[in-house]
């Protein structure tokens, strides 16, 4: 967790806003990669609130770092009127949603509202270091009178000839714009088909924005059956009453604590009835041996998990009773059954 | 379901390529083979025992500009980034502090040694030029791609079964893994975790996911040692001490997304050390990583923000 302190707000549109961030201590700057992402936290009343995370929108190359985010839950309500100066904590930076300047040779990004944010900071990048790697950005927007950094997009398209900005707009679209670079609509094949000259797998594509958003456009590329590999995404979930903790807010901590001892009183009398079941109910079997995998994979968890998995001096004859692999136990109806060597990784 | 698997000798040790699916048919067998082609033809470019391997005339033309070819371009580049992100504990001009610690063998082929560019010098990453279709690495230095090769390979085998449309496959190249959707029985694949100290015992596993390609590693000090010139070595160097590695983790198993970042960032592991680890995995470089222990094994993982 690194220290910093708001040193900006920049209202974009209505409800979408770009905060900008120094570090404390001023000698420090954060290693990231443009398209990465980081945790924010901060102190209200004393307490700490949860944490939400936010893309970066600022290049790497830059000692302050930015997020944008659309204002609607109570996290980004509360940390929106925070005062230029209070501090925030910084978590990360996290995630894998970034270019890879080898392999992504011609790149197509899709931005679903405030989900542009990943992209502001690897164009930032792109420009300062010089990249030209081609790029187009389909922007898919409500309207034009609500493009979260559109300056900062023209800008960085007036100085980046590599890049080409269209903008899908949903309602009207307003006087004076250019009918090429502003379509009336969604995002959708024939736009796909267009820039790609239908020649799909040379390119890679980056999409971050809502679920929907995120979905249809996978949707389309699968059709035209781009490689998986080629597609990069990001899902941007908006706050909302339900995950925030607008609603945990409004519970009262009287209900919790009587909830948590009814609890604890129906699940102390359940464990002693059960003793005593084992008790007085004669045994049937001996206890069965149960694998069951380490660790299964949690793809909620926010934070790292550690796990001590084995203990080594506790091996007897250096067998290990805790972990069965598919080599003790897997059963196949494959010609190979016996010879099968189960997946196994070790140095060599 | 059946299961197809075949092993092999190359890139100096066993592979094994096994692939699952509905019907046991000519094409599966073919891809097999086809990714054989694969991998010969590779050894022959970037084995530093062959004389007319691409990259043996690389090193022979140090000091000049080389053409190279584009996928010996794409393997250094990824080597460039790999260093920095290694903090330069990945290196390929390494090449001459192995052999002048005693590891002299192939890494493609154990049975062949080589001190050709023993005197060579060790010189940072940002020493290797890269134009267009040209590289340049400084006079008297050399360059090998053992750190690096056996991920690469994997990457590049996996892609290909992807673009041949096999959903559930496993591949095992000397150790290192890489594998994607199901096995027999409709499960992820599980994957074992060898003790660093006796293979035949297990120390972990690895429940894989099946919608995305799994890549591990593992890198020990307990493997690949001897002593030389009354001095003991290992096959891991550490290019700031020009020394073998000493470290008390007897091995680093990496889950990444890829072989070449977790063949790369197991060996840097056992170079940099825990905090190392953590501070990779928490900018998101890996998935998760298992340290060895002579004591205790651990395992620390963070799935929180996935990709597609």
């Amino acid at each position: 967790m690194n220290d910093y302190v708001l040193k900006n707000i920049n209202w974009m549109s209505k409800d979408s806003v770009k905060l900008v961030l120094s570090p404390k201590d001023t000698s420090f700057k954060m290693q990231f990669f443009p398209g990465q992402y980081i945790a924010l936290g901060f102190k209200k009343s004393g307490r700490p609130s949860p944490v939400r995370c936010f893309s970066i929108a600022s290049s790497p190359n830059e000692i302050d770092i930015s997020v944008g985010m659309r204002v609607t839950g109570s996290f980004t309500k509360t940390i929106s009127k925070l005062n230029v100066g209070d501090k925030i904590f910084v978590y990360g930076p996290f995630g894998n949603f970034v270019i890879d300047e080898e392999a992504d040779t011609n790149i197509i990004m899709f931005a679903g509202g405030i989900g542009i944010t990943p992209y502001m900071s690897m164009l930032n990048y792109l420009l300062e270091e010089g990249l030209k790697v081609p790029v187009t950005l389909i922007f898919g927007v409500r309207s034009t009178e609500n493009i979260p950094f559109y300056n900062e997009l023209s800008e960085l398209e007036a100085k980046n000839k590599s890049l080409r900005i269209l903008y899908v707009v949903a309602d009207n679209i307003g006087p004076n714009l250019n009918p090429n670079k502003f379509i009336k609509g969604f995002v959708g094949g024939d736009l796909i088909d267009n820039i790609t000259a239908k020649n799909y797998n040379p390119y890679t594509y980056f999409i971050c924005g809502p679920k929907g958003f995120k979905d249809n456009i996978i949707g389309l590329l699968e059709k035209r059956n781009v490689l998986i590999r080629n597609i990069i995404t990001e899902e941007f979930t908006p706050s909302t009453q339900l995950n925030t903790d607008a609603e945990q807010e409004k519970l009262h901590i009287p209900k919790y604590t009587y909830l948590a001892s009814a609890l604890t009183f129906g699940l102390g009398t359940l464990f002693f009835m059960a003793i005593d079941l084992v008790r007085f109910v004669p045994k049937i079997t001996n206890a069965q041996t149960t694998s069951v995998p380490i660790n299964q994979s949690d793809n909620t968890s926010t934070t790292p998990i550690v796990t001590p998995t084995t203990d080594n001096s506790s091996q007897s004859n250096g067998q290990n009773s805790t972990v069965t692999t598919p080599q003790q136990n897997t059963t196949t109806t494959t010609p190979q059954q016996n010879n099968y060597q189960a997946p196994t990784t070790h140095a060599s | 379901m059946i299961r197809v698997q075949k092993e092999i000798r190359c890139l100096g040790s066993k592979a094994l390529l096994t692939i699952v699916q509905k019907r046991d048919n000519a094409k599966v067998h073919n891809i097999i083979e086809e990714i054989i082609d694969i991998i010969e033809k590779f050894e022959d470019n970037f084995s530093r025992f062959k004389v007319d391997s691409e990259l043996t005339k690389f090193n022979i033309n140090a000091g000049e500009q080389t053409k190279i070819s584009r996928e010996f371009k794409n393997i250094l580049n990824k080597s460039i980034k790999l260093s920095s992100e290694t903090d330069s504990a990945f290196n390929l001009f390494i090449l001459p502090s192995l052999q002048k610690a005693g590891y002299d063998k192939s890494w493609i082929d154990a049975s062949i040694s080589s001190d050709q560019f023993k005197n060579s010098k060790l010189v940072d990453m940002n020493q290797l030029e890269l134009g267009n279709d040209w590289a340049k690495i400084p006079l008297n230095t050399a360059i090998d791609l053992g750190g690096i090769g056996k991920g690469y390979m994997l990457d590049k085998i996996s892609n290909f079964l992807i673009d041949n449309k096999i959903e559930n496959y496993w591949i095992s190249l000397g150790g290192d893994l890489i594998c994607k959707g199901l096995d027999v029985n409709n499960e992820p694949w599980n994957v074992s975790v060898a003790d660093a100290l006796n293979d035949n015992n297990i120390v972990d596993s690895i429940s894989t996911r099946s919608n995305k390609v799994t890549a591990i590693a593992t890198s020990s000090l307990v493997k690949r040692k001897g002593f030389t010139n009354n001095r003991s070595w290992n096959h891991i160097i550490n290019p700031k001490t020009l020394e073998p590695t000493h470290s008390k983790i007897l091995s680093a198993t990496v889950i990444a997304d890829s072989g070449i970042v977790a063949d790369v960032m197991a060996k840097s592991i056992i170079i940099n050390g825990d905090k190392f680890a953590e501070m990779i995995l928490m900018k998101g470089k890996i998935k998760s990583f298992i340290l060895q222990y002579s004591d205790k094994t651990i395992r620390i993982e963070n799935y929180h923000h996935d990709t597609y």
